[in-house]
């Protein structure tokens, strides 16, 4: 349990500290109301319509889609870093891994998901 | 970690291997080769589950004993039989979902994919030897059940309960990693051999441990479905199509069992600790499952209690593990076991007939439905006679020996009290099994029998194949006692 005790102290004053600087804040600033400070600060351009729009679902798919290739990469750089060490077993292993990864890719473009509809 | 073992590990998981394998080639062949026949995806699934199951008869037969992967897998007598009561509830449910789902409209075959992906996590859960492969069993089988909760993607009920079952789910997943993460910061370890040898010594209860123990039971809780954790059960039973109620209500429970039998088998030296836990939530699961059964008019919704209510008596087998006598340990285990196989039989057995039933405009679910059943179809109604008495425990049938196995293993422990609730428990519950009889064979159809069964004949074979086993392992239990035997 000793070695918990840094741990225990930074998230203290972690949380020490945003209600510290807030209330610092609260004193030291001047404070001029405008109606203009409520709006949505969107890089200068004034806002158009309502940020509850919907999307289409097909961006949904696309981003499933994109975890298949992230994963891949996640994982394809630490073992390109780590492969000279293990040899042909570790050329095995990601062969299988891409292979079952394409699984996934191919299963999504013969059901279609990949048409724009 | 230089290659040399690899082969001896890869052995190890072969039947996994072959159920991964034939996963991926068959969404292949689905997708490209035999695109409008699901028949074909059914079969290579069905063949797959029966390979599967050969080779773990195989190492059962030859004895073979031994951990894999640094200690993190464990083929062990309780690994290999859970797995195969696992492999029996995929082929059972795969026999039942052929026609059904045909009749239904969702004949796709994502479903065998997904159930046989789902039933690998299960069998990783029984071999797990490590939190870490306890958990990703645990995730590889929820994942795949979600979806299949949802299948029935033209029913609000049954995206209901994907829904309520995924977020319940993820939620529950949490407590069980926050649990996994405790225990490791109490003993420094995830693998079992290495957390029993450390808590062995130990004097005094360690909090960091005890809280990780207490996480662990919620999360191992929710899957196997006992009372305070049980909310989800019912709605995600009623909701999702029979054929996956099935297979889950099976699945899921064998898979939690395992790794509960397991895990408190680990953390025995600490029993003080977690045993009235247990005492209390089998008390709350036994009594509440079974009063909740009764008032219920739906059968899927009263089997759902009913389900919680046997979660209860294989918690009493777990807490009848904990005493000195090691044949009384041995026996609440072997209990367990036969009991889960038992459990399998009548519960498949009892949705299969539901499953059999129902054609494509008629899913059948409530009592109305069942009303003067015998009449208009007698054999689905005499086979569902034998499963309701199963499930209330009534001889000869093998309800009623799993429930007199754990009844006689909480007496040799010194389990009495909750060997009393299981009893008057019991009785209550032959209650509102008897009501679901005397319905189908002594009341009168509400509405006109126009409706024409749904001939699916492996539905059928499945279920006249639950029928005879819960017969049969009812009048002769040494055959099944045999088996999970092997434990000693």
């Amino acid at each position: 349990m000793q070695s918990y005790v840094p741990f225990v102290m930074f998230t203290a004053i972690g949380f020490a500290f945003i209600f510290v600087t807030l209330l610092m804040a609260r004193f030291v600033r001047p404070s001029a109301p405008n109606p203009n400070k409520q709006e949505t600060y969107e890089c200068g351009p004034v806002p158009v319509g309502d940020a509850w729009n919907q999307f289409n679902i097909h961006y949904y798919l696309f981003a499933l889609l994109f975890v298949v290739f992230d994963v891949e990469a996640a994982f394809l750089y630490p073992w390109a870093m780590a492969f000279r060490m293990f040899g042909l077993y570790a050329v095995v292993e990601m062969i299988i891994f891409v292979a079952l990864l394409g699984v996934g890719l191919v299963y999504a473009w013969r059901r279609e998901a990949l048409e724009w509809e | 970690m230089n290659g040399v073992n690899i082969s001896e590990d890869l052995y190890q998981i072969l039947p996994l291997i072959v159920l991964w394998g034939a996963a991926c080639v068959i969404l292949m062949g689905d997708v490209i080769l035999w695109k409008r026949s699901r028949g074909i995806t059914a079969f290579l699934s069905l063949a797959s589950c029966l390979v599967a199951m050969w080779l773990v008869l195989q190492r059962v037969v030859s004895g073979d004993n031994t951990s894999a992967f640094h200690d993190s897998i464990l083929n062990d007598p309780l690994a290999l039989i859970t797995t195969i009561a696992l492999l029996v509830t995929a082929s059972l449910s795969i026999l039942l979902a052929w026609s059904y789902l045909k009749n239904r409209g969702m004949n796709h075959g994502e479903y065998y994919v997904l159930l046989i992906l789902s039933v690998t996590g299960a069998m990783l859960m029984a071999s797990a030897n490590d939190l870490i492969i306890l958990f990703i069993g645990l995730e590889i089988l929820s994942f795949s059940l979600y979806i299949l909760a949802g299948f029935s993607r033209n029913e609000v009920k049954s995206q209901e309960s994907s829904l309520k079952y995924f977020l319940l789910g993820a939620f529950a997943s949490a407590f069980l990693l926050y649990g996994i993460a405790m225990i490791y910061g109490g003993t420094g370890s995830i693998n079992f051999d290495v957390i029993a040898k450390e808590i062995q010594g130990a004097t005094a209860p360690n909090p960091m441990l005890m809280i990780g123990i207490a996480l662990l039971l919620v999360g191992l809780g929710f899957k196997a479905a006992v009372i305070p954790f049980h909310q989800w059960t019912p709605d995600v039973y009623e909701g999702a199509p029979t054929s996956v109620t099935a297979y889950m209500a099976g699945a899921a429970k064998i898979g939690a069992f395992a790794a509960i039998l397991r895990v408190f088998n680990t953390l025995m030296p600490f029993h003080e600790f977690w045993v009235p836990a247990i005492y209390i939530i089998a008390v709350l699961t036994m009594v509440f499952g079974n009063l909740l059964a009764i008032t219920q008019t739906n059968v899927k919704r009263m089997l759902a209690y009913s389900s919680i209510a046997h979660a209860g008596y294989l918690l009493v087998a777990v807490v009848s593990m904990v005493t000195s006598n090691v044949t009384a340990h041995d026996q609440a285990i072997e209990g367990a076991l036969f009991y889960l196989f038992a459990y399998i039989f009548m519960t498949i057995g009892a949705f299969g007939v539901l499953v059999y039933l129902s054609s494509h405009d008629k899913d059948y679910q409530t009592f109305d439905d069942i009303r003067g059943l015998a009449r208009r179809h007698p054999l689905p109604a005499y086979l569902m006679m034998f499963f309701m008495l199963s499930l209330g425990g009534i001889p000869p049938t093998m309800g009623f020996v799993g429930k007199w196995l754990i009844f006689i293993a909480a007496i040799h422990s010194g389990q009495v009290g909750l060997a009393i609730v299981m009893a008057l428990v019991s009785v209550a519950a032959v209650y509102y099994y008897l009501k679901v009889v005397w319905m189908m064979c002594f009341e009168a159809p509400t509405k006109a029998p126009s409706d024409i069964p749904a001939n699916g004949f492996p539905a059928l074979l499945s279920v006249t194949f639950c029928a005879i086993a819960t017969v049969i392992f009812g009048v002769l239990p040494d055959l099944m006692i045999n088996i999970t035997g092997l434990i000693r």
